[in-house]
């Protein structure tokens, strides 16, 4: 931070104490003030927004001496929860709890920082694109973010603030759509789409699902209207949201929202995006993506393995955990770590793949497989261990950071020669600029 | 749980390394960073296995060395890593290995730190994958020495803006680690390094000088194992006794040292062992020598 950016802070802090004017020192101290305000600008909210906004929550009747919270704030099992935000979306569903049919609705709430999550365990007539403000909430986690959950002792009132950014379009590229972006407008190609009927609070209704894409890489989308898209077109879409599953990026939108369809030479070509894997962990997970890395780790469960007839679950000692003893059948895969020093990566060869990289196929491999389990996996070993390989695939994250599933794996070659003079060349540039 | 990097970085760079950051925690992990702010918890490393010893009465724990065309990485494997370790006993050197490991520090006393690595996985490489792993190490040098410099560019270095640069948040933090605890980064220093690393892969297709080197190193041990005179010892010894505390001495001081009253490191570390084998010295914890 210049010391430019800190006299900018200051004059916006003197904003904000006058806006609040006897509340500060009461309500507020300037040192919180400002903490906030960095954080604000921090999690990049236009400083004018987040003026609004640090204004509204202290000067706001509604809300004075409650603590409101951000939802990019919200940790994944906190009490005593405080939002404000937009509902982009609110579904009923029927559940059985302890025998009992309840139902329930669940849904996504946005403000200005990002958009999450939320079940709400009974009716409080939350209705879609309405601002609510929410007291007394709990989060729980779900798939590594925060749920918000609204239960017996929740407050849910309608709420007449405006949330800055939940409404006002956002353009963007397919590889910047993110889980918690709200009101994208988007130009992208159909590379495929499919439609399945599925159970909305007791009603059938259909959605459409498929794959979107740009220059800059694929996405998923689903659509709760039809729209007739079709394979091969493009198409406009404004106003839809975005969540994730499993880290990959679904670009979500409904009758509310605008689909325009457009000249095919919108879009003239569709690329698969390359990653560092840093940014490829830090994003958690995207469609068919291309990185580059050592084999660092061949991880147990690589190999020759036997699974159930009837789950597909591996065996252990000829024995599947939930059928017992079976005929398994066997199968090969390597399951690797992928490291290009700037980030790791778990990826999964299937058996077409591995049995392609170690050039034997899967009745060969069983023979060494028999004479010693170790054999294969010490060929694995020998074959990946410590080489530098290029792998497209679809990236997912879970638990244990991301995966990639593989869908084609390439050795990388390089031509040393040619790479060490062009190195050279480099450094001897940096060094003129070091030297000056 | 994020998956720790395996860094690329050079011996010698990860050799100056004086500063390690503790994890708090129980599980937290610890990180020795480099002047460059490599951030290391996990390294891998491609060079010239030159030399295997075992360091314990019951060769549970080995000590190797490998060598890159900057320096040389200590390696420690032990009964913790049985695989590994029984792995590592069973390569001829010199061989090149590719090995990725964690790395250790250990602090005799305050501001002394010496950096090792324990392997995870070892395995024997051709001579194309370490010439690859070369360029790839000068890339990643290269990128923190940029990094470093656009860091320093700022009036006040942070982590925020520098990962507004577009560099990886791992190496933004390293690098204003490193800041604040190397005085004086020497950058000019580390891209002569990068500049020797590449000139040592100019002569392709010729023999590679690394043989020869590696052969060298081999040879030494070897023709001094039966010659080691009592003579040297007994210095050995001297040197010893004169710098131990009631916890020992480490082991590097005492090669130093031998250094300095002009006893090869080759030779001193022979007289060491052959010391531990006869019991007048012992190892009481890794790399600290006591008499008994």
């Amino acid at each position: 931070m210049t010391s430019n950016d800190n006299k900018e802070i200051s004059s916006h802090i003197e904003d904000i104490t006058k806006a609040l004017g006897d509340k500060i020192g009461k309500e507020v101290t300037v040192d919180e003030l400002e903490k906030q305000l960095q954080k604000f600008l921090e999690y990049g909210v236009p400083i004018q927004q987040a003026k609004k906004t640090i204004i509204r929550k202290y000067g706001s009747d509604t809300s004075a001496g409650i603590k409101r919270k951000l939802l990019k704030e919200l940790k994944p099992s906190e009490s005593n929860v405080n939002i404000i935000g937009r509902v982009i979306t609110v579904n009923p569903k029927e559940i059985e709890l302890k025998g009992e049919k309840k139902r329930i609705f669940y849904g996504m709430i946005a403000d200005e920082s990002t958009v999450l999550p939320f079940t709400a365990w009974r009716d409080f007539n939350i209705e879609k694109g309405q601002v609510i403000q929410v007291t007394n909430a709990y989060t729980k986690p779900w798939q590594g973010i925060p749920q918000l959950n609204f239960g017996e002792y929740t407050k849910v009132e309608p709420s007449k603030e405006e949330i800055p950014g939940t409404q006002e379009i956002k353009r963007c590229k397919v590889d910047e759509l993110k889980s918690g972006l709200g009101s994208v407008e988007i130009v992208a190609k159909i590379l495929s789409v499919k439609e399945k009927e599925v159970d909305v609070g007791g009603k059938k209704k259909k959605v459409y699902f498929g794959i979107i894409a740009d220059e800059t890489g694929k996405a998923q989308f689903t659509s709760w209207h039809d729209f007739n898209l079709k394979e091969g077109e493009v198409a406009r879409i404004t106003g839809g949201y975005v969540k994730s599953w499993r880290g990959i990026p679904q670009l979500t939108f409904d009758e509310k929202c605008k689909v325009e369809k457009m000249s095919s030479k919108e879009i003239k070509e569709v690329n698969i995006k390359k990653y560092r894997l840093w940014e490829l962990v830090e994003k958690g997970g995207a469609l068919d993506v291309e990185v580059e890395g050592n084999v660092i780790e061949i991880k147990d469960g690589s190999g020759v393995i036997v699974r159930c007839p009837q789950c597909n679950r591996v065996l252990f000692d000829g024995k599947c955990k939930i059928h017992g003893s079976v005929k398994g059948i066997y199968d090969l895969r390597a399951k690797i770590v992928l490291d290009d020093g700037t980030g790791a990566v778990n990826v999964i060869i299937n058996r077409a793949l591995t049995e392609k990289i170690l050039d034997k196929n899967l009745d060969e491999l069983k023979k060494l497989y028999d004479e010693s389990e170790d054999k294969v996996n010490d060929l694995i070993r020998d074959t990946l261990l410590a080489k530098k390989i290029k792998v497209v695939g679809n990236a997912l994250r879970n638990g244990f950071g991301t995966t990639i599933l593989a869908r084609k794996i390439d050795k990388v070659e390089i031509d040393i020669k040619e790479e060490t003079k062009r190195l050279l060349q480099e450094v001897r540039e940096v060094s003129t600029s070091y030297e000056t | 749980m994020r998956r720790e990097i395996a860094w690329r970085v050079f011996a010698d760079e990860y050799n100056d390394a004086t500063l390690e950051v503790k994890g708090g925690g129980e599980k937290e992990p610890s990180y020795v960073i480099t002047p460059l702010g490599a951030k290391i918890n996990r390294v891998f490393i491609v060079g010239v296995l030159t030399d295997i010893e075992n360091i314990s009465e019951e060769g549970k724990m080995l000590r190797a060395h490998v060598s890159d065309p900057t320096g040389v990485f200590t390696i420690y494997s032990g009964k913790y890593q049985p695989d590994v370790t029984k792995k590592l006993s069973e390569i001829d050197t010199p061989a090149f290995v590719a090995i990725t490991g964690k790395s250790r520090a250990f602090e005799p006393e305050k501001g002394v730190i010496y950096v090792s690595v324990r392997p995870e996985n070892v395995c024997e490489v051709d001579e194309k994958t370490r010439n690859f792993h070369i360029l790839e190490t000068c890339k990643h040098t290269l990128e923190r020495i940029e990094a470093m410099q656009e860091a320093l560019k700022l009036s006040q270095p942070n982590v925020y803006d520098l990962q507004k640069l577009g560099y990886p948040k791992e190496l933004c933090e390293g690098i204003i680690n490193a800041i604040k605890h190397y005085r004086n980064i020497d950058l000019q220093r580390y891209i002569d390094l990068i500049s020797e690393a590449l000139n040592y892969l100019i002569p392709l297709g010729e023999e590679l000088p690394v043989i020869e080197k590696t052969e060298m190193i081999e040879e030494t041990p070897t023709v001094n194992e039966k010659i080691v005179p009592d003579e040297i010892e007994n210095m050995v010894l001297e040197i010893i006794k004169d710098l131990e505390s009631e916890n020992g001495v480490p082991w590097d001081m005492i090669i130093e040292k031998c250094n300095e009253a002009g006893i090869n490191k080759d030779l001193a570390e022979e007289a060491l062992v052959s010391l531990m084998d006869k019991g007048i010295v012992f190892e009481p914890s890794l790399g600290v020598i006591k008499t008994t």
